[in-house]
């Protein structure tokens, strides 16, 4: 069963997706070696790419945990994105509006940011907890009121900077994220240290703490963890509202590391792409690195795509369309698998 | 009507045999149902009547044995079969499309035809004519979501009808109607056997057998105990062929002089939400220290929604719960397991285990906030091991190890997790729902000895289960409940079965 589980059967789904790309790629013509070659140095090969790929995973990294994160409460969180755009619209107004140093403010930005994006989910955690409105269909609905919000607010709304253009002003200095490497194409900051330290923090979460092994009961059978006393309404509240804190931090990352202000429609959608993330790596916070790597390389690899090995760099969604389904298809088989291995053991088993 | 000797029974099966991998369903089953009788079919839930009457619609295929209908030897591979022998079923729960009409559902897969197109008029005019027969009138015309419970149950009767059988079975048609439609089906039955229909029914109530049918089979586990004439028995006889008396395991609880009162139960009700029905109806009762008061009856009658009262896990309507004289009658499961109650709830899979957590984890879930185990934040992560190791050498827990799936345990074993984790709270009253359902003896024994244990050492224990010889075994006090109501107590030594199988059968003690 090693095959179906972790980080193998994500290497076989990546594999199927490139190889199937690949074929593509002959069909239309173009070299399946060319393709290879500029896969890898339009993500990976070489330093631009490199922190244009970095650049890529550390919103997805951050969106894949809110999803992780929901998930593990038993939840489905699609709203990533409309929690990305408040995250964005709080940390907005931190960097315009407070004036503390950078050693204040820059933590402030992320923690508005954070906040932000955890009211929104938490408002869908409240719906699913008292009303019973399910969560798929109400965080979907709040991703476009809160896109629709926050370009309102960056259009024709106050924080509009008074000009033809749909963005508000430059946020102070002092909010910037500081640079790590100073890449010319695509400046790396303290961002990449955010998501790792996310990934690590609820990774110490679930499996450290009191109340992360109550949330992963709830998750797994919340008629049990009701049965032994569990408040399941609080951590569905609870578990939405630390779900939409990472999202809200992915869009605190982008006005503070990448635009440096607020701009209508920024997204490319990374709190969609989330979501594909997180199922690459199985809602296992370690694997959401190598997952977020992976889709943000194949972002960056584009351009390279289409210079070089002339693949048009629709060829990039084929890839990830075909690894999404690898993995639910694997998840599906291995499923099976287990049952059937289950139903086995309970025959030989039982005394 | 024909009725020489030489006319064969209408449905003869021998020696028949299923088995659901583990379970042996139905054991050697043998039934005669001769034509034109009521032949009622009773026992308790899990007897094996459903699996035996679906054997013979085709539903299942027997693993051996030999089915009869009319004389002729049939294999029944599957309803179609059954239905070509002019067999039909009235499920207990019904097969209609909610949103077509009653003559479209009679009618679906036995449409008239005129050329191409549905003769609806026809049809109309078969389906009045057998529903007159009978004795009643149905709306054809309305959608059958609009309609009450037992006139859908007619319309079931009419599909069958439509279809040309002749032989009816009726899977426990009376479970979901009121008392007046009770009667209506009865006289419906009478009317179709006067027509020479062959009906099979299927009960667990004695008032209805001794109201209707001619001749009785009763089924214990899996097995066929007795067919009998109903003229010639008694429903107290009938009562103790069907719960029978099955010493499983000699045990014999040493006496224990029962301590104070710990749990006060007080005119507990629960109203089912959004209808009138009544689930839990009055209730009191209370349990002292160092006894064990076992709650009998036919499932469905209450006693599961009584666990979860007691429990938390569903409030009442009304009435009071009292643990030691303070009142816990609303409160949340958190605020009942503060109070002492610790619960084996009835569903080990989806309610007593997290299946994909591992076996530490499943016996620490709900200690977790205990100081020894956990800080404000962090596991205590070694201590919980220790304890686990502990309970699952105490428990006996196999295979001995805390890091394995639930799942991957044998059932005795998952519910050995489950005791363990819920005496470990040492608890003043456990609620025990079916704590042996589907355990093979050893593992039976196993949970006895420790309710035993545990009542040995003052606990107030709630027993709840189907199985009377378990009550009987167990309990110093026994309860019988019917229809969401006590219906009588017995002391341990005064437990009489012919009288305790009546009050769980038909709610009193006379016939």
């Amino acid at each position: 069963m090693k095959i179906t589980s972790g980080l193998g059967s994500a290497l076989i789904a990546v594999c199927i997706g490139i190889g199937i790309s690949l074929i593509l790629a002959l069909l239309t013509g173009a070299s399946p070696i060319l393709t290879l070659q500029a896969l890898w140095v339009g993500s990976f090969g070489s330093p631009d790419s490199l922190a244009v790929t970095i650049n890529n995973a550390v919103p997805l990294i951050l969106t894949g945990m809110a999803v992780l994160v929901a998930f593990r409460t038993g939840l489905f969180n699609i709203g990533g994105e409309g929690q990305m755009y408040m995250g964005a619209l709080g940390a907005v107004l931190v960097g315009l509006y407070v004036d503390l140093p950078p050693i204040l403010e820059v933590p402030l930005l992320i923690a508005a940011g954070a906040l932000f994006g955890a009211l929104l989910a938490g408002a869908a955690g409240l719906l699913r907890a008292y009303t019973g409105a399910h969560e798929v269909i109400s965080t979907i609905m709040m991703n476009y009121i809160a896109q629709y919000f926050v370009n309102y607010m960056v259009t024709k709304g106050p924080l509009n900077k008074g000009s033809y253009s749909a963005q508000t002003h430059p946020i102070n200095p002092s909010a910037r994220l500081p640079v790590l490497w100073n890449n010319p194409v695509s400046p790396v900051t303290i961002s990449v240290i955010i998501a790792l330290a996310s990934v690590l923090f609820i990774h110490w979460f679930l499996t450290r703490t009191k109340q992360g092994f109550v949330l992963t009961t709830v998750g797994l059978n919340p008629r049990m963890a009701t049965y032994a006393g569990t408040n399941i309404k609080g951590y569905w509240i609870f578990g939405m509202m630390l779900a939409g804190a990472f999202a809200g931090m992915a869009g605190a990352v982008m006005v503070g590391g990448v635009f440096h202000k607020l701009v209508a429609n920024f997204s490319t959608g990374a709190g969609f792409t989330g979501i594909a993330v997180a199922l690459l790596a199985k809602n296992k916070p370690l694997g959401l690195i190598p997952a977020a790597l992976l889709f943000g390389g194949l972002n960056s690899a584009n351009l390279e795509l289409q210079l070089s090995a002339g693949v048009p760099k629709d060829v990039v969604l084929i890839i990830q369309a075909v690894v999404i389904l690898s993995v639910a298809v694997q998840a599906v088989i291995s499923e099976r698998l287990e049952k059937r291995q289950a139903a086995g053991i309970d025959r030989v088993g039982s005394q | 009507m024909k009725n020489s000797k030489q006319t064969p029974y209408a449905v003869e099966m021998l020696q028949v045999v299923k088995r659901f991998s583990q379970v042996l369903a139905v054991d050697h089953a043998d039934l005669q149902v001769k034509q034109g009788e009521v032949h009622a079919v009773i026992g308790e839930n899990g007897a094996g009547k459903s699996t035996l009457m679906r054997l013979l619609y085709g539903f299942y295929t027997a693993d051996s044995g030999t089915i009869r209908i009319n004389g002729e030897t049939v294999k029944m591979t599957d309803p179609g079969v059954a239905i070509a022998h002019g067999i039909g079923m009235v499920h207990q729960e019904f097969m209609l499309v909610p949103r077509l009409n009653a003559l479209d559902n009679i009618i679906l897969g036995q449409e008239p035809r005129k050329g191409l197109r549905v003769d609806r008029q026809k049809a109309r005019e078969e389906i009045t004519r057998l529903a007159g027969e009978l004795g009643f009138q149905v709306d054809l015309q309305a959608e059958v979501r609009d309609l009450p419970v037992g006139v859908q149950q007619k319309i079931e009767l009419l599909k069958v009808l439509y279809r040309g059988a002749s032989i009816l079975i009726l899977d426990e048609p009376t479970a979901v109607l009121t008392p007046q439609e009770v009667d209506e089906l009865f006289q419906m039955l009478r009317n179709l056997q006067k027509q020479g229909k062959t009906i099979i029914l299927i009960t667990h109530k004695l008032d209805e057998v001794m109201a209707i049918a001619d001749r009785v089979t009763v089924m214990r586990r899996g097995k066929t105990v007795k067919t009998v004439p109903k003229d010639s028995t008694t429903s107290g006889e009938l009562a103790s062929l069907m719960v029978g008396r099955n010493v499983i395991l000699d045990i014999k609880p040493p006496p224990v002089k029962p301590g104070e009162r710990v749990l006060t139960v007080r005119n507990l009700s629960l109203q089912e939400p959004g209808s009138a029905r009544v689930l839990v109806d009055g209730v009191s009762f209370e349990v002292r220290e160092g006894e064990i008061l076992g709650i009998a009856g036919v499932s469905g009658n209450g006693q599961s929604e009584l666990a979860e009262l007691l429990t938390g896990l569903t409030r009442p309507t009304s009435g009071e719960i009292l643990i030691r004289g303070q009142e816990v009658t609303f409160g949340s499961v958190r605020r009942k397991r503060e109070s002492g109650i610790a619960h084996i709830p009835e569903d080990r899979r989806n309610t007593g285990l997290v299946m994909a957590l591992s076996v530490e984890d499943n016996l620490t879930i709900g200690h977790q906030d205990k100081p020894e185990l956990s800080g404000k934040v962090l596991l205590k992560r070694e201590a919980i091991g220790e304890r686990s190791d502990r309970l699952i050498k105490m428990f006996d827990i196999r295979p001995p190890r805390r890091d394995v799936a639930a799942w991957h345990l044998s059932g005795g074993n998952q519910q050995k997790v489950i005791v363990a984790r819920e005496l470990d709270h040492d608890p003043q009253v456990l609620v025990a729902n079916q704590p042996t359902r589907g355990l093979d003896v050893a593992a039976m024994e196993y949970v006895y000895h420790h309710l035993l244990e545990a009542r040995n050492q003052g606990k107030a224990i709630v027993l709840i289960s189907m199985e009377l010889d378990e009550i009987l075994t167990l309990s110093d006090r026994i309860l019988v409940m019917y229809n969401g109501r006590i219906v009588g107590e017995f002391a341990r030594k005064n437990a009489d079965i012919e009288q305790i199988g009546l009050l769980m059968l038909q709610g009193r003690e006379a016939g």
